[in-house]
């Protein structure tokens, strides 16, 4: 319960107090059209993350829970409201902007990995980096360093498709770190591997929070993994419901 | 279900348009070229028929001087003869422009032409000397006075006697013609006793192809006999060859429908491999899915089909009117636009079958869908493709060009062919075979590229199947459009060497504007004397073009007045033996004469004139691109005697220096502006750059199939490119979900273009280079005109980076199609 209030809470959020949140959404909306139908995917959404925390989105399919992690992450715009990442409202910023935030700033883990399968697992690792401007000797080093802190020190020169469920997930939570960023936004990150290697993914994740400071913010459907955070908050059609 | 099918086709345009714009080609090329022919042909045909439809046979003149009443006369004694009708079908010139004089009298009704009408025979029987019936083209006034010219009558004034409205004489000739009785039109060119042609009438014994054989055996050689229509078969020897060469550009175009079928089919399966899935789990057999695809294709094709037989249709008419005017002028007769409806449904029906037949192989891929694909979660290691060898392509293709090398020794026509085909196949397998190395090439230079460069080798490391496509495809092109280019190239500068003595002429007065063959107008000889006795020139030589009729086939003649002459084909002959011309029945002639007739330098052979068999020896065989049948020259005197034909088409003079250059050309253009003939005063330089120019000209259809095969390119690197793009969709949405910039997956495709457009237009080049060489000769065969090969490497240094930026621009949409992808898709499973 540490790290997660909601923004009413904190009356308007004025900006010093935004500074020491990882992330603060207020009063966030988003609608989709599908077809002739509106969706209500977020509304009203006020949220603040704390630095350094772990919390954890549930909620039904079709809840907001994926588009909370896309407005987050800048990657889709909100049709009103602000969003704040680091301090900074990533609503103001114009689209390379955000690219470049993105890119430097935020970390991504998926269900589905989403590794370039002609890159072997270091390369993939590497990728954020290159596209930052680094040389190959450096951008290898590094993604080197970062599989070692995964244990997949030997799977470096090896492609996805040679590497397990649980390996791929580490390559891929490798290449959301490389960047170091303050805040890695993991969608369902447990949803397409066995109970056993989830675990072990989430154990990583924790360890992101606890011994490098990160702040961790997890899509899932699944109740064990929503207890290995600091904060679980539910989301029921685009509202999010204290826990 | 064909609604479904329309659905289908619409809900993925992006891969329909591309089949369709592929049929379209193929279909609007082969349409075009169809019509083309057919209205060369038909106009020819026509110009025959409304002439004399009803005669069995046709007797033309050795010459275009035409043929005797007393040889009619003769022919109507032969055995199976039931009438002969002279005819005057003679070009002259009227208020300035190519006319033709029709001459007849009541034995034209023996025929169902035209001209075969009881009331016009009545009427022009009547007519006084100086009024002639006018065709519709002409706006008549019965009180305007015309000019008309012909080099034996020289200038006089006619008038009309009236219109013929009827519809069909609109399309004789487009209605440019003048018609009197045969004796006024005998006297009106004052050639007395003659007629252009005799039309013969069987009596029914026997049949026209014995007829003829009859008529052609008793005339030994002193006029040209056939079945009617010898028109058509002279203008076939001169259009098959084109025909043919462009309908060959027209199958690839085929081909390569087929293809873009096979792609655009083939990626559809990829993408809706989920849906089909899905079907095939609720019990669609295979055999359904397929049938879907091939009935989407179809309908594709239809489109594509309807969109290229108009296109066709509309190129066709446009060539058409722009035909060269040295093919026009050859036959004199107006060339009108005559569709070939009949290519139309065939082409179409091609083009469905192709479709049909290439989407059926690429929807095969169906069978291989599991239904279990429906229930699984996507996979990303299935995308990842694994680097087959294509070495054993390589080795096809390196053993093609050995094979190549060993037809082209033989220096036969089909074998050069074969030889041209197996560089174009040996290039298209070195190139799927050597793809890899582009890869390895352009890998090595993505990693040397600021922030994309992993991005590009991964995106280069999964190309090696549209690598193999692109670079093929690329390879081919440029092997094609090198040596299209080289021949175009050559054929200009064949035309120029071959016309190069005239560079060095002052000034010349022509009958031809030197973009139209020569003309039979010809010009009194008296102008010889008149212009020599002009202040400031000084006549250094003339001579006389005309057609002539030598073994069925429309031969170029030129007769030459005398040492100090630049004509080109006689001043390119060796000095040691040319002027045995002036003083012994002896004949200088074009390799095109030589190799048609099979005649060698020191042989001889018999010419068949007016005036009787002449048998000429061969003093020498020079390469001239005059005319595709041949050249013979000889001297100026001897041809106005064996052909009757007095009078000069060109006459070549220098200045004197005794007035400023300027004063003297004016005083010549003030001299020929007062006869009224259409002259042509111009330096002789000037005449060689407009021939130059019409054969710039001529070689358009070249340049059309380069076209034709640049486009093709493009589409088939747009093609795979978009290919890549929608199996790789989620590896760009994620690099935009994690901070790239959208022009770095756009450049990463531009840059994966380059580098294979680059490697394959470098090997592509290599074999144009070689394919050029071989193709000389069978260009030379095909147009009928000399081809001097000269190694062309300006073209390459235009085509190599012209291919690049055509196969990047067909690049262009996939880089702005990808640079669109959004973050978002990055979380979606599909």
């Amino acid at each position: 319960m540490k790290s997660v209030d909601d923004a009413a809470s904190i009356g308007k959020f004025p900006a010093a107090v935004a500074v020491n949140m990882a992330a603060v959404l207020i009063d966030v909306n988003k609608t989709f059209r599908r077809g002739r139908d509106e969706v209500n995917a977020l509304r009203n959404v006020s949220l603040q993350i704390h630095s350094r925390s772990f919390v954890a989105i549930t909620g039904p399919s079709g809840a907001g829970k994926t588009t909370l992690l896309q407005v987050l992450g800048g990657i889709e715009r909100p049709d009103s409201g602000k969003v704040c990442v680091g301090g900074k409202d990533i609503g103001e910023l114009s689209e390379a902007e955000r690219t470049v935030f993105r890119r430097r700033n935020l970390g991504f883990v998926f269900q589905f990995f989403n590794l370039l399968p002609t890159l072997t697992a270091w390369e993939n690792v590497a990728v954020p980096l290159t596209l930052d401007g680094a040389r190959r000797s450096v951008a290898r080093t590094r993604a080197k360093e970062m599989l070692d802190l995964m244990g997949l020190a030997k799977r470096a020169e090896h492609h996805p498709r040679e590497l397990s469920g649980g390996e791929m997930q580490r390559t891929a939570i490798a290449r959301a770190l490389i960047s170091e960023p303050a805040l890695i936004l993991a969608d369902e990150p447990t949803g397409n591997l066995d109970s056993e290697t989830g675990r072990s993914v989430l154990r990583l994740l924790r360890q992101v929070v606890d011994d490098r400071g990160g702040t961790v913010v997890m899509v899932t459907h699944s109740l064990e993994a929503a207890d290995v955070a600091d904060r679980s908050i539910r989301f029921v059609d685009g509202v999010p419901l204290p826990a | 279900m064909i609604l479904d099918a329309l659905r289908s086709a619409w809900r993925h345009r992006f891969g329909s348009a591309l089949g369709a714009i592929g049929i379209a080609l193929a279909v609007a090329l082969t349409v075009t070229v169809a019509s083309l022919h057919s209205s060369l042909l038909g106009s020819i045909d026509r110009f025959s028929d409304q002439l004399a439809q009803g005669a069995d046979v046709e007797v033309l003149g050795n010459v275009d001087g035409g043929v005797t009443e007393e040889l009619a006369r003769e022919v109507l004694g032969m055995e199976g003869v039931g009438v002969v009708v002279p005819m005057l079908t003679s070009q002259v010139i009227v208020d300035g422009e190519r006319t033709i004089l029709v001459g007849v009298d009541e034995r034209v009704l023996a025929l169902k032409g035209v001209f075969s009408s009881e009331l016009l025979v009545r009427v022009v029987s009547n007519l006084e000397d100086g009024r002639l019936l006018f065709g519709p083209a002409f706006d008549a006034e019965m009180a305007t006075v015309h000019e008309f010219y012909t080099a034996a009558s020289g200038h006089q004034e006619i008038s009309s006697a009236g219109v013929i409205e009827v519809a069909e004489a609109r399309s004789f000739n487009g209605g440019r013609f003048v018609v009197t009785n045969l004796e006024a039109g005998r006297r009106l060119l004052h050639l007395p006793d003659r007629a252009d042609s005799l039309f013969v009438v069987g009596d029914g014994s026997r049949s026209a192809h014995a007829l003829a054989s009859t008529v052609k055996e008793k005339l030994g050689g002193r006029a040209a006999v056939a079945q009617t229509g010898i028109r058509v078969d002279q203008v076939s020897a001169v259009a098959d060859p084109i025909r043919l060469a462009i309908l060959l550009a027209g199958s690839a175009s085929f081909a390569i429908a087929g293809v873009l079928i096979f792609d655009a089919v083939a990626i559809g399966v990829e993408r809706r491999r989920r849906e089909l899935a899905v079907l095939r789990t609720i019990g669609a057999t295979s055999r359904q899915l397929m049938l879907s695809f091939m009935l989407e294709s179809s309908l594709v094709a239809i489109f594509g089909a309807v969109l290229g037989a108009s296109a066709g249709l509309i190129m066709a008419r446009i060539t058409v009117s722009q035909l060269p005017p040295f093919l026009v002028s050859a036959f004199g007769v107006e060339i009108g636009f005559l569709p070939a409806w009949w290519s139309i449904p065939l082409t179409s029906l091609l083009g469905l079958v192709i479709a049909v037949t290439s989407a059926g192989i690429a929807a095969r891929r169906i069978t291989i869908i599991s239904p279990a694909e429906a229930v699984r979660s996507a996979d990303v290691s299935s995308l990842s493709e694994k680097q087959k060898s294509r070495l054993f392509l390589g080795g096809a293709g390196v053993l093609s060009l050995v094979l190549a090398a060993l037809f082209a020794l033989f220096e036969e026509e089909w074998t050069g062919v074969i030889a041209v085909m197996l560089v174009i196949i040996g290039i298209a397998g070195i190139a799927s075979g050597v793809s890899s190395w582009f890869v390895a090439g352009a890998t090595a230079l993505a990693v040397r590229l600021p922030r994309i460069w992993l991005v590009t080798e991964a995106a280069l490391r999964s190309s090696h199947r549209r690598t193999a496509v692109c670079a093929t495809v690329i390879g081919v092109a440029l092997t094609l459009v090198v040596m299209t280019d080289g021949l175009a190239r050559n054929q200009v500068e064949t035309m120029r060497a071959t016309l190069e003595p005239l560079t060095k002429l002052p000034l010349l007065v022509d009958t031809s504007s030197g973009d139209e063959a020569p003309a039979n107008v010809l010009f009194p000889d008296s102008w010889t004397t008149e212009l020599d006795e002009l202040a400031g020139v000084t006549v250094t030589g003339s001579g006389q073009f005309t057609f002539v009729i030598h073994k069925n086939d429309r031969v170029l003649f030129q007769g030459v007045s005398g040492p100090t002459s630049l004509a080109p084909v006689y001043a390119l002959a060796d000095t040691s033996v040319r002027d045995r011309i002036f003083d012994e029945n002896a004949v200088i002639i074009s390799t095109q004469f030589a190799d048609r007739f099979h005649v060698r330098e020191g042989s001889s052979f018999v010419l068949r004139t007016p005036s009787g068999p002449h048998t000429v020896e061969v003093v020498d065989i020079v390469p001239s691109a005059s005319w595709p049948n041949g050249l013979v020259a000889t001297s100026l005197e001897r041809a106005q005697s064996w052909y009757a034909r007095p009078g000069v088409s060109f006459i070549e003079l220098a200045f004197d220096g005794t007035v400023p250059e300027d004063a003297a050309v004016a005083a010549v253009k003030e001299f020929t502006g007062q006869t009224g003939f259409p002259v042509y005063v111009v330096s002789g330089a000037l005449q060689v750059d407009r021939t130059a120019a019409a054969t710039v000209q001529a070689t358009a259809a070249l340049r059309a199939i380069e076209l034709v095969v640049l486009i093709v390119m493009a589409l088939v690197v747009l093609n795979a490119q978009v290919s890549m793009i929608w199996q790789r969709r989620r590896e760009f949405a994620l690099l935009r979900a994690i901070g790239g910039r959208p022009g770095y997956a756009a450049m990463t495709v531009l840059v994966e273009v380059a580098a294979v457009t680059l490697g394959a237009a470098l090997l592509g080049a290599i074999g144009g280079v070689w394919a050029h060489r071989l193709a000389s000769s069978i260009a030379e065969s095909l147009s009928g005109f000399p081809v001097f090969y000269k190694w062309e490497f300006a073209g390459l240094f235009l085509i190599i980076p012209l291919t690049v930026v055509v196969a990047c621009a067909g690049a262009a949409f996939p880089a702005y199609w990808v640079a669109k992808i959004r973050g978002v898709d990055a979380f979606s499973e599909e």
